[in-house]
């Protein structure tokens, strides 16, 4: 396989940061709970992406292990997550987080 | 690193003990783990068992100056676990475990030498708050806020990680001084890229949103005012210090030398977050949203520090910290009492308090005067140093930061007013004496504010 065949990882960047930006929209525009969860993940995993990228295109391996990090970090995280929406449901039968403006008022 | 471990295997302890019957027993052993990890964390400072400057295999480094910030730490933490006394339906050991963790991950957010630490500290500190803000499973508002900071905060974490693999991508190493090395050689060669530069912004916009910034403090108010009183104490006071000392590290030792870039940015930004913050905070008629809002405003006085990120401005931090954070916990701790027996929290349930209980209006008394910045306070000596490290640079910056200071008097002191020059309607309603432990607590809190005051150079000369 010579070297023109391979993707340059510039490409790869680009790719992430598109995914990063979808994820991001996804967080601030729409409005189901677990909607915006996985739009968190889309956006972790995009890191994910070009943390991996970014490390073979550097031939250093602690770009990858970061990798390890952030999956288990992301779970943790998640599962919390869920746990919260799970009680936020029981009180409010719905996952929808316009319903949240009880504080303001 | 002792005080760390001691502190992680006192929550564990902790965990296990929260099955037996004896609920009695949990809160002085929260106590006895904070307190001796106070003294380890003393032994340690003064070199008395390890070298100051130990570095475990590049990713944490305990130097005087990490060390005097986890001393803080764990002082705020122990003050605030004595400051409030668990309701009845509180079952205890979780709540303190998970606070206990919360507190081993600000330690490591102080010491980090590696990202690698300092997303693990920043995760290791953040999971466990989303939990506590919520602890109160049945109270609508406490599920908001707990759902609201889950959200900000784990969009913020992804903002900060994509700054992160930015930086790793120009420089290969996580490792701090490392990166400034790399940006030193990059800067003087070629100017830096303009990858590195959206990193920066990135990891600088992340830690924003955790040390709640304008325009990143949206959900300050609503977390603080939903989450139980025990929980916003904890986020006001040990949360903001240990994120603003994370920033401080990475933008002195990481991207020092770029700060030309990013300094212009920051400085609009923590010029909008004290007035943001300040103007706010007048219009408030629940006393603990406008302390929210009063938290963002002192953020922005904050971000000061990490402006000018040189040796003095590290003092200055560890002392306003110092003031802030004692002032902030008793202050907390007053509402949470005053909501405890009336059921409401804004300025006018404080009217004819100090009749009622002087020994707590005293200490807010001082807390208020404290934030407001009056000579003579921990808090009037932080301002000073402070701005005075600042005011080279940042001329224009401090004469704002001091117009919005005295702006910031007229919500201050309408509490004061309330509490001393104010006559409550039922002078009949029972008076209700403090816990022992929090009369304890708060008179430790005032008197450390008034020797921090009046001393100021006794912290100055801790780093």
């Amino acid at each position: 396989m010579n070297a023109e065949s391979l993707t340059p990882v510039d490409q790869y960047i680009y790719l992430s940061s598109l995914l990063f930006c979808i994820g991001m929209a996804g967080v601030l525009l729409r409005r189901n709970a677990i909607v915006v969860l996985m739009c968190i993940e889309l956006m972790l995993n995009a890191v994910n992406l070009l943390f991996v990228s970014l490390s073979t295109y550097m031939g250093d391996a602690s770009g990858q292990i970061f990798v390890f990090f952030i999956m288990v970090v992301a779970a943790a995280e998640a599962s919390v997550g869920l746990a919260i929406l799970v009680m936020v449901y029981r009180n409010t039968r719905s996952t929808n987080i316009s319903f949240l403006d009880k504080i303001k008022n | 690193m002792k005080a760390l471990i001691l502190i992680f295997s006192g929550a564990i302890v902790l965990l296990f003990a929260g099955l037996g019957k004896n609920e009695r027993k949990l809160l002085p052993l929260v106590w006895l783990t904070l307190f001796l990890a106070l003294a380890m964390n003393g032994l340690e400072y003064f070199g008395w068992e390890l070298p100051w400057e130990q570095q475990w295999s590049s990713m944490l480094q305990f130097n005087k100056f990490s060390l005097a910030f986890n001393f803080l730490l764990i002082l705020l933490a122990l003050l605030g676990s004595m400051l409030f006394v668990p309701r009845l339906e509180d079952k205890g050991a979780d709540v303190f475990a998970l606070m206990l963790f919360s507190l081993c991950g600000g330690m490591l957010m102080t010491s980090f030498t590696s990202f690698f630490m300092l997303f693990l500290g920043l995760e290791i500190m953040s999971i466990p708050l989303y939990v506590l803000a919520g602890s109160r499973k049945e109270d609508l508002r406490s599920n908001e806020a707990a759902l609201k900071y889950y959200l900000m905060g784990s969009f913020a974490t992804g903002i900060l990680l994509f700054g992160v693999a930015m930086v790793y991508g120009t420089t290969g190493s996580f490792d701090i001084y490392e990166i400034g090395l790399r940006y030193t050689g990059a800067t003087m060669l070629t100017g830096m890229s303009p990858m590195a530069k959206i990193g920066i912004l990135m990891v600088m916009f992340g830690l924003l949103f955790k040390i709640a910034a304008a325009p990143f403090h949206f959900w300050a108010p609503d977390v603080y005012t939903g989450s139980p009183g025990r929980v916003t104490a904890f986020m006001a006071t040990v949360v903001k210090t240990a994120g603003v000392v994370a920033m401080f590290r990475l933008f002195a030792i990481s991207f020092g030398i770029a700060d030309n870039f990013w300094g212009p940015t920051l400085a609009i930004l923590a010029a909008l977050t004290m007035f943001v913050g300040n103007l706010s905070a007048l219009r408030q008629d629940s006393f603990k949203r406008m302390l929210a809002y009063s938290s963002v405003a002192h953020a922005g006085y904050l971000l000061l520090a990490i402006l000018v990120h040189n040796q003095n401005s590290g003092k200055a931090l560890l002392l306003y910290m110092t003031g802030y954070g004692l002032a902030a916990l008793s202050a907390f701790a007053l509402i949470h009492k005053v909501s405890r027996e009336q059921g409401r929290e804004d300025v006018s349930a404080f009217d004819g308090w100090a009749k009622r209980y002087p020994v707590e209006s005293f200490a807010l008394l001082i807390s208020l005067l404290s934030m407001t910045g009056i000579p003579g306070t921990a808090g009037f000596a932080g301002k000073y140093f402070l701005f005075s490290s600042a005011f080279e640079g940042y001329t224009w910056l401090i004469i704002f930061a001091l117009v919005l200071s005295a702006v910031s008097v007229a919500y201050y002191f309408r509490v004061i007013i309330a509490m001393y020059f104010r006559d409550s309607g039922n002078d009949a309603s029972s008076v209700e004496g403090s816990a022992m432990s929090v009369r304890l607590a708060l008179i430790i809190c005032t008197a450390l504010n008034i020797a921090a005051g009046i001393a100021p150079w006794f912290i100055l000369e801790r780093i």
